[in-house]
């Protein structure tokens, strides 16, 4: 198995564990609110894991957009760019996110070490938060490694920013399912 | 502040905003470019040592906002709709009960868009769907490429303003406005929208439009089977939000559960697919958290340096009055949307306008509505109109300038409809104002 099909099989393992993530946090949120209007019960606690979770989906699926360098960006200027200085114009944007990134990480750090020290705890079950906080920071933390991996492939020639999924490609994945 | 130090974040201002733009145009993520320039920027004025602590406090507050947790939840009720095939049962509707007037078809995709705009809040998303339904069926029935693809461009946009909307939710959090209030205002103005895009196909094609097929109750009513889903949706996600018996979040949480289960009731949604739509939606809302992540930096360093303040102070010393520096702004926002997104867009320029607006005596809510409505313009003007490339790019057949072409006239329609607008707010304002 070579570099390239290795990175994407993690990519897609990250994606799919903060899909899960996001299927949960809709099911809890929808029962929760059943629960406040049919029983006059909510699901204790939905409010604070609903918005923790969601932050780590989010911060896994930052890990996965670095990869496949899907951030919304300004496209016009750098296709009329010749490849080999497009390529260089790449290496530079994803240096300047893996900049971000790696403070990111830095410093958040901080933030779920002091939550573990106050004992910041969750509303209604007082559940500590630092745990999924520091869920958080890790998905900052593996974004550091994708956002690095893209720019290897990057400079090594073997990818680029360009849309990783073609919309061409997106549409025929989808007419070969509904023919299917 | 005094003169010394106002001159310097002058300069660190207007220093941030350069840098900004060179980020941007060398492909950095929009997001990053403002967030850097937001650290930067702050810390060229109080130091690195405070600038360096609003990373660790303002990206996790940020993602970990409960009123941001609809914006997930409404994309992915649009991945759901759009993977179980509804664009292609509203089409079938639509063709059933408006295909036997004169340009029926063209009649058709706009009630479809119309009607997958309710149940999506991506203009793009509506574009390439109905690119694949309507255009391929319109060709067969004799209609020429122009017209065919500025019908799609056009109906496409109505994805951004009729509720639930993306765009709409996010222009709530940045100016802290009612979520629902504003997807209320976006019905009426929406439904003007049809109602105009409608009237400019039989106008501007009349004599090209091909006839009618011969009308048939019994197919019209068996088409309505087809779409009583989308129907149902969409009565419960805005009756909810309208009469107040759920938030906006457990409304979107409920509806692309609600889309999940229909499409797996009608066979449509599989495992795979749901999993696949799941993470769509992740990439899709991750690359808008990005955004907000940085816009919410951003807006520390507009604050230190009192950009906001300053742009106001100038732009009413202009003395255009409210509607000459509205148009001003406007038109400015059509430039901007020559190179940003329309997302990126409203999170980076709305911060920056708003306290201009709202000086000026404007409402929010009706703001909210106008500035959506000119984002939309710009997904179809040239030089670069973001549902003519979708387009293109999926018909590759079609020409950007053909594409173009078809979708002037739409374009006019959409001017008119802004100065309708703008000239009576109570259009957008009358129904927000019936909510308790």
């Amino acid at each position: 198995m070579n570099f390239e099909s290795v990175l994407e099989r993690i990519s897609l393992v990250i994606e799919r564990v903060a899909a899960v993530m996001l299927a949960a946090i809709t099911i809890l949120i929808v029962a929760s609110a059943i629960g406040r209007y049919l029983f006059t019960s909510p699901i204790p606690d939905a409010f604070d894991l609903s918005r923790l979770f969601i932050g780590a989906a989010i911060m896994w699926g930052f890990a996965s957009v670095g990869y496949r360098g899907s951030h919304i960006k300004v496209e016009l200027f750098a296709e009329m760019l010749p490849p080999r200085i497009r390529r260089v114009v790449d290496l530079f944007a994803w240096s300047v996110l893996l900049t971000f990134t790696g403070l990111l990480c830095w410093k958040m750090l901080a933030r779920v070490l002091s939550a573990q020290a106050s004992g910041e705890a969750t509303m209604d079950l007082r559940i500590a938060a630092w745990p999924v906080m520091a869920l958080i920071w890790a998905g900052v933390c593996v974004s550091v490694f994708t956002i690095l991996a893209r720019i290897v492939l990057i400079a090594t020639g073997r990818g680029s920013l360009d849309s990783y999924e073609r919309l061409e490609e997106a549409i025929a994945r989808d007419d070969g399912q509904s023919h299917g | 502040m005094t003169g010394r130090a106002m001159a310097e974040s002058d300069l660190v201002a207007v220093a941030g905003f350069i840098v900004l733009f060179a980020m941007l145009a060398l492909r950095v993520p929009v997001g990053i470019a403002m967030g850097l320039v937001g650290v930067g920027g702050f810390a060229a004025i109080t130091g690195p040592g405070p600038a360096l602590n609003l990373l660790a406090q303002s990206p996790i507050r940020t993602i970990t906002d409960f009123n941001l947790t609809l914006i997930p939840f409404f994309i992915l009720m649009g991945v759901f709709a759009t993977n179980s095939g509804m664009s292609r049962e509203l089409f079938r509707a639509g063709q059933a009960w408006l295909g036997s007037f004169r340009g029926g078809l063209a009649l058709s995709t706009i009630s479809a868009c119309a009607g997958f705009a309710a149940i999506c809040g991506s203009s793009v998303a509506t574009a390439a769907t109905m690119t694949k339904i309507a255009l391929p069926e319109m060709k067969r029935f004799g209609y020429a490429d122009d017209v065919s693809s500025g019908v799609v461009a056009a109906g496409g946009t109505l994805g951004i303003l009729i509720p639930p909307s993306i765009v709409l939710a996010v222009y709530a959090f940045i100016t802290e406005q009612d979520v629902g209030r504003l997807f209320i205002a976006g019905i009426v103005p929406g439904l003007l929208a049809i109602l105009m895009y409608m009237a400019t196909v039989r106008i501007a094609y009349a004599r090209s439009l091909p006839a009618g097929e011969p009308f048939s109750l019994r197919e019209a009513v068996v088409a309505m089977r087809g779409v009583w889903a989308v129907l149902l949706l969409f009565v419960a996600i805005i009756g909810s939000i309208y009469f107040g018996v759920a938030t906006a979040t457990e409304a979107a949480a409920v509806g692309s559960l609600l889309t999940a289960l229909i499409g797996i009731l009608r066979g449509r949604l599989n495992t795979r697919l749901i999993l696949d739509s799941l993470i769509e939606a992740l990439r899709t809302s991750v690359a808008i958290y990005t955004i907000l992540i940085g816009a919410i930096l951003f807006g520390y360093f507009l604050a230190i340096t009192q950009t906001p303040q300053k742009i106001t102070a100038f732009l009413v010393a202009l003395d255009f009055g409210a509607h000459g520096t509205l148009v001003l702004i406007l038109v400015f926002f059509l430039i901007m949307g020559c190179i940003l997104d329309a997302m990126a867009m409203i999170i980076l320029l709305v911060p920056i306008v708003f306290p201009v607006v709202t000086q000026l005596g404007f409402d929010p809510i009706w703001f909210g509505v106008i500035i959506v409505m000119t984002v939309e313009l710009g997904l179809i003007t040239p030089p670069v109109g973001m549902n003519v490339f979708v387009i293109n790019s999926i018909a590759r057949h079609v020409s950007l300038p053909t594409i173009f072409r078809g979708v002037m006239p739409f374009v006019l329609t959409d001017i008119l409809r802004l100065i309708l607008l703008v000239l009576f707010p109570s259009i957008v304002l009358f129904l927000p104002m019936t909510m308790r």
